[in-house]
């Protein structure tokens, strides 16, 4: 397969990997298609690197960490004054019908953390092992033990309010 | 909710679509970038054969017509249909060259980036080429009188000021695509 090939087989088989990054790092549809074009952009680029060592999904989840990393930063130095550049089409558009609603609530508070747990929030949720999450995030196993400790008791904690408040 | 929950609401969406994607649009935004370029690329050319045509046939019309025995006259006229003559040579040049680019993104990004080039190095080329007719203007118009004179320099000045921007606004455009190229594959 070509680039253009490979491209469009991993951007079709890995959609849902990749729309989760863009939805817990950004809270409107503007932003999550600014993202998404960014995080296109970096898979398309990355290609030539990828040597098959490790999976598709890990590679890709990677990229899309880093980009929407990197994102958040300079999105929050260019607050003040967005530019205009390649915003003329809208690659994503958000289906809001037939979601439950605690999968908004948890993407909500996901994208609360900050990055690294961010990330390792997703990886965990998707039933990522520690040693996948440490690789994947670029920290010590025994570090994602101590943040994935504190994220599961965050989020179990903040789902008693939402609970209690029938949010 | 205990955490074993939490997973399974998260699984929930693995069965259901998020989001629809536009899957060409990626191409498209650097589709749209290429034909800006090429757009401004022939509004250029057209503009700068259109306006140099009739300048310089004008000029030669009225020099024989008037009777007017002024050589600069006849320079000015001969340079300005060579501009044009040379424009419509470089046009023909960008057209021919078009098809060595495929209907890749690459190959759109690189067709874009070739003819913003294009347009950049053609408004740096005008900018001097202004220069010469202002300069020829002021000498087979101007100095019939002192006021007149000083008005020609001003507006001309101000055009020059103008192009300027002009010249500067292509090169952003420009290096817009260029930043997106090594977005792409230089990173």
């Amino acid at each position: 397969m070509n680039q253009q090939e490979t491209f469009n087989s991993w951007i079709k088989d890995y959609r849902a990997l990749l729309f989760k990054v863009v939805r817990a790092y950004t809270l409107n549809n503007d932003d999550a298609n600014d993202l998404f074009q960014e995080i296109a952009i970096q898979v398309w680029k990355s290609i030539p690197n990828f040597r098959g060592e490790s999976a598709v999904s890990t590679w890709l989840y990677r990229i899309a960490f880093n980009t929407a990393i990197r994102w958040s930063k300079k999105e929050k130095r260019n607050s003040n004054g967005k530019q205009d550049i390649d915003k003329s089409a809208h690659l994503l558009e958000y289906k809001p019908d037939n979601h439950d609603e605690r999968l908004d609530w948890l993407y909500y508070q996901i994208a609360q953390m900050n990055e690294i747990d961010k990330s390792l929030a997703l990886l965990l949720l998707d039933g990522y092992s520690y040693k996948e999450m440490a690789e994947m995030v670029g920290i010590s196993e025994s570090n994602v033990g101590v943040k994935i400790y504190r994220i599961k008791n965050h989020l179990v904690e903040r789902s008693k309010t939402y609970e209690n408040h029938g949010v | 909710m205990e955490f074993d929950e939490l997973k399974k609401v998260w699984d929930e969406q693995n069965k259901k679509t998020m989001y629809t994607i536009d899957e060409s649009a990626l191409h498209s935004i650097i589709t749209s970038k290429k034909k800006g370029a090429i757009h401004k690329a022939k509004f250029m050319e057209y503009i700068l054969v259109g306006t140099n045509l009739l300048a310089g046939s004008a000029i030669i019309i009225a020099h024989f017509v008037k009777g007017k025995d002024l050589i600069l006259d006849l320079v000015m006229a001969v340079f300005m249909l060579a501009t044009a003559a040379i424009i419509l040579y470089f046009r023909s040049q960008r057209l021919s060259g078009k098809d060595k680019f495929d209907r890749s993104i690459q190959g759109d990004l690189e067709h874009g980036l070739s003819d913003a080039r294009y347009v950049v190095r053609m408004s740096k080329t005008m900018q001097y080429y202004f220069v010469v007719i202002a300069t020829l203007t002021v000498f087979t118009k101007g100095f019939e009188n002192l006021s007149f004179t000083l008005i020609l320099i001003g507006v001309f000045a101000f055009v020059l000021y103008a192009s300027t921007w002009e010249h500067k606004w292509y090169v952003n455009k420009y290096n817009e695509l260029k930043k997106l190229k090594k977005t792409l594959h230089d990173e």
